[in-house]
């Protein structure tokens, strides 16, 4: 995308900066990419240190814990780039899981799933007119859905998971092409990220999605709609959680009421690695998913190097904190 | 007493101030007057401890003092009252007033004891009524203006400086400040105040001081001198050939017309602007010049009346609609209301046509034609000379005056039959302000509809066809360009006499002939 802006641009004004369009890409090419040279450095890190960093069982390992995530840091990205937060992923994730799930054995996977993804979607339309149309802060309104979600979620199933799922699901949520290296599910996650990073970057509702996030008030004065693009924001959101439950609910076997606790945070803070700006108007969804596996790694190699898990956490928040200090020093390419 | 001698101040490469020397009387009413750059608020920041001069020295009591900050200035007893006001909107009068300066045991706020001291100083200067229990975000400006001079009064200043006080009061707002600053004086107060308002200047102050390009031209008892005195010694230098000539006319068309359209603090607004015309709208801060540019915006909703594009009513709910009825907005706060910051030139420029139904940079299902795109930005970056020649840098690299020009590009690139630019110029340097007129008058030449509002009366000349003047809420014109030179329009914009260009009804309303 980057290239083809760099390439028009400079048709469009002639001659001059043909000499500087392979340092000028050079330069952009290491400001997108520094969540995938940091990535690259720690594949290489672990794979020297933790001999079975390249196994056959650790790599599915890696993909599957980092699906649901990535996922959900897509639906995220949007929001954020808006100065939005979606606190309610992670328990839109139960509450979806657990009412799809609960219907699958008398109507089938396919519905069960419909279920799942329209559930998302709706708690994130609920968010999103809210955001759109009053004025408490969408922190506020995600805080409220997060609760009342995992409480809708509780209260359905009683607290008890729901076991004893149609095994199609179940073969779906393990199985894995390529020798069993690459999951099913994270197909999805690589299919939302791309189909989320063409929606951001080459559409108008993309660019109406930045706009908003930079200045609000200059959105409505061009003429963006933007309380319709904010509520669509969110319930992209949402849908993408209800995905994201699909995902987890075939993956693990189950659907927990308790399940997707903190998959949010995760979501955030997979964004904000990949260069999102909490103040909105910037980041991106590749980078966003990028993000998510770096962290993925990150949490696997170092489990492998024998780092106890309560370091684990701890290295987590430092990484999330350092991203940000590094990425406040770099000069970002322009949307 | 307080004063300066031989004060310069440098802000890069421009003196606002120039060898001032100036000595006010202690309990007086001292007024500086002048033209917009003029340099009397900087003077006043200097009393106040705002601005240290470049050379020279501020004097107090016969003794030079060195004012580094405006702690220092109200340890000294120097107070100043800002226009814009610096209260805490959820904390009560009381709590506002008494900020850092709170009697205290222990830690604790001694609230009983902070009242009591504020009511003797309400007492003392006999101040009018003001609740200051409520937050003061929930009281009208005037009233916020009320506590603030509280404010500046706890902490027992002998001088108090005033920035533009009435600027953003009403009319009746505006006596009773007056009232109240009189008082202060009978009480033994010094006070100095900057004024847009000639009338004030008489109605209030004991002396007035005018500066012009930083230099002071004139100072006297109020009761030495005129209105006309004053008018000409703020005037500056003739109107050189800077501005660009028309080639142009404005046709008989009328193309944005405004019937009886009021709103809070704009008084009922009858204007048409001609197709091919621009219609300048003069105004000190505070006239309601703004407002009546945001109404015609969709920006600030109308209380009543109506507003047509070409023949067609607009029914106005906010920007979106005025913009699909061919109302494009230059906003005066480029920053806060205008710019895309962290995204591109070319966003920035085409996100108005970007955003259009049935754009052109637009295929069917969303998707954008970014090739369309960059070279619609090319064209907008080359058309209007933005520098740096890029569409990609983020648009925050840029000057305030290419900013500026990204900005009037949108509207180049959707074209909109009907233009509103607001301060277009405010804040941009010489080169960027010729392109800005350069480009409305080629706006004006094709046809376009232009409202232009400033508080520079000197481009208005330069560019506008007629200008009408906004003074305390009411429009009074528009007035044909001929009619008017510097001193009229100044006059009508300080004093809100149409005296000397005669009634405007006299030439109907300003019309061409048709």
């Amino acid at each position: 995308m980057a290239r083809e802006t760099d390439r028009t641009a400079n048709q469009a004004l002639g001659p001059e900066g043909h000499p500087q369009k392979i340092m000028g890409r050079m330069a952009q090419f290491l400001n997108t990419s520094l969540v995938a040279a940091a990535l690259v450095a720690l594949v290489v890190i672990f794979g020297v240190t933790a001999p079975s960093f390249f196994s056959s069982t650790n790599v599915p390992t890696i993909f599957d814990s980092v699906a649901v995530i990535a996922v959900l840091s897509v639906g995220q990205a949007f929001v954020i780039i808006t100065a939005g937060i979606d606190l309610s992923q992670g328990s839109v994730v139960a509450l979806a899981g657990v009412i799809g799930a609960s219907i699958m054995a008398a109507h089938g996977v396919f519905v069960g799933a419909i279920l799942m993804v329209v559930i998302g979607a709706l708690v994130g339309l609920f968010n999103g007119v809210l955001v759109a149309y009053t004025r408490v802060p969408a922190f506020i309104v995600t805080l409220g859905s997060l609760s009342m979600a995992a409480g809708a979620a509780l209260l359905y199933t009683g607290g008890e998971p729901i076991y004893n799922l149609p095994s199609s699901l179940v073969n779906f949520g393990n199985g894995a092409f390529l020798y069993g290296l690459l999951p099913y599910i994270i197909i999805i996650s690589i299919v939302a990220a791309i189909v989320g990073q063409i929606v951001l970057g080459r559409t108008r509702f993309g660019r109406s999605v930045y706009a908003i996030g930079s200045n609000r008030k200059a959105a409505l004065l061009s003429g963006v709609r933007v309380p319709r693009v904010t509520v669509l924001v969110y319930v992209i959101s949402g849908f993408l959680s209800g995905l994201g439950a699909l995902m987890l609910t075939a993956y693990v076997n189950t659907a927990d009421p308790g399940a997707g606790t903190n998959f949010e945070l995760d979501a955030i803070a997979a964004v904000v690695i990949g260069g999102g700006s909490l103040f909105g108007g910037q980041g991106s969804v590749w980078s966003a998913a990028l993000g998510a596996l770096l962290l993925s790694v990150l949490a696997n190699g170092t489990q492998l190097l024998g780092v106890s898990s309560y370091a684990q956490t701890l290295i987590l928040g430092i990484v999330v904190i350092g991203a940000v200090f590094i990425d406040s020093f770099r000069k970002r390419s322009a949307v | 007493m307080i004063g300066v001698d031989k004060v310069s101040v440098r802000f890069g490469h421009t003196l606002a101030l120039k060898n001032v020397t100036l000595h006010i009387a202690p309990g007086t009413i001292h007024a500086l007057a002048g033209e917009n750059g003029s340099g009397k608020s900087t003077l006043l920041k200097v009393l106040g401890g705002v601005v240290l001069p470049t050379e020279g020295t501020v004097i107090m009591d016969g003794k030079p003092i060195v004012l580094k900050s405006v702690r220092e200035a109200i340890e000294r007893g120097i107070g100043l009252v800002f226009q814009e006001l610096s209260l805490f909107p959820h904390l009560s009068g009381f709590a506002n007033i008494g900020i850092g300066k709170e009697p205290h045991r222990g830690g604790f706020i001694n609230n009983r004891e902070l009242q009591r001291s504020i009511e003797e100083v309400i007492q003392r200067v006999d101040f009018p009524q003001v609740d200051l229990t409520r937050p003061v975000g929930s009281l009208s400006i005037a009233e916020q203006q009320m506590v603030e001079i509280l404010k500046c009064l706890f902490r027992s200043p002998s001088v108090i400086l005033f920035d533009e006080p009435t600027a953003s009061l009403t009319r009746r707002e505006s006596s009773a400040l007056i009232r109240t600053m009189k008082q202060l004086r009978d009480t033994g107060y010094t006070i100095a105040f900057v004024s847009h308002h000639l009338d004030e200047v008489f109605e209030l102050a004991d002396w007035v001081s005018v500066l012009r390009d930083g230099e002071l031209v004139l100072s006297s008892a109020v009761s030495n001198t005129d209105q006309d005195q004053l008018l000409q010694a703020m005037l500056g230098k003739p109107l050189t050939d800077f501005y660009p000539s028309r080639h142009g006319a404005p046709s008989s068309h009328v193309g944005l017309r405004l019937k009886r359209v009021a709103a809070e603090r704009l008084e009922p607004v009858d204007l048409d602007v001609y197709e091919g015309e621009v219609l300048g709208i003069a105004g000190t801060v505070g006239s309601g010049a703004n407002i009546l540019a945001d109404v015609m915006a969709g920006w600030k909703l109308a209380l009543r009346g109506t507003i047509s594009v070409g023949e067609r009513e607009v029914r106005m709910h906010g920007p979106a609609d005025a913009l699909r009825a061919g109302i494009g907005y230059v906003p005066e706060d480029r920053r806060d209301e205008a710019l895309f910051p962290g995204l591109s030139v070319s966003t920035n420029g085409t996100l108005p046509l970007v955003s259009k139904s049935k754009s052109p940079l637009v295929r069917r299902g969303g998707i954008l034609r970014k090739l369309e795109e960059q070279r619609s930005a090319g064209e907008l970056v080359k058309q209007l000379r933005v520098r740096p020649l890029s569409t990609t840098t983020a648009v925050d690299n840029l000057s305030g005056g290419n900013q500026q020009k990204v900005v009037m590009g949108r509207w180049l690139l959707r074209d909109v039959p009907c233009l509103i630019l607001n301060n277009p110029t405010k804040g941009i340097d010489v080169g960027a302000k010729h392109d800005v007129y350069e480009h409305v008058m080629a706006l004006a030449d094709s046809g376009h509809t232009i409202v232009f509002v400033s508080t520079y009366n000197a481009e208005l000349l330069g560019v506008a066809d007629r200008i009408a003047v906004m003074f305390k809420g009411k429009l009074l014109g528009p007035f044909m360009r001929a009619e008017l030179d510097e001193e009229r329009l100044l006059r009508l914009t300080m004093t809100g006499s149409t005296d000397s260009v005669g009634d405007p009804l006299s030439f109907e309303g300003g019309h061409y002939g048709t």
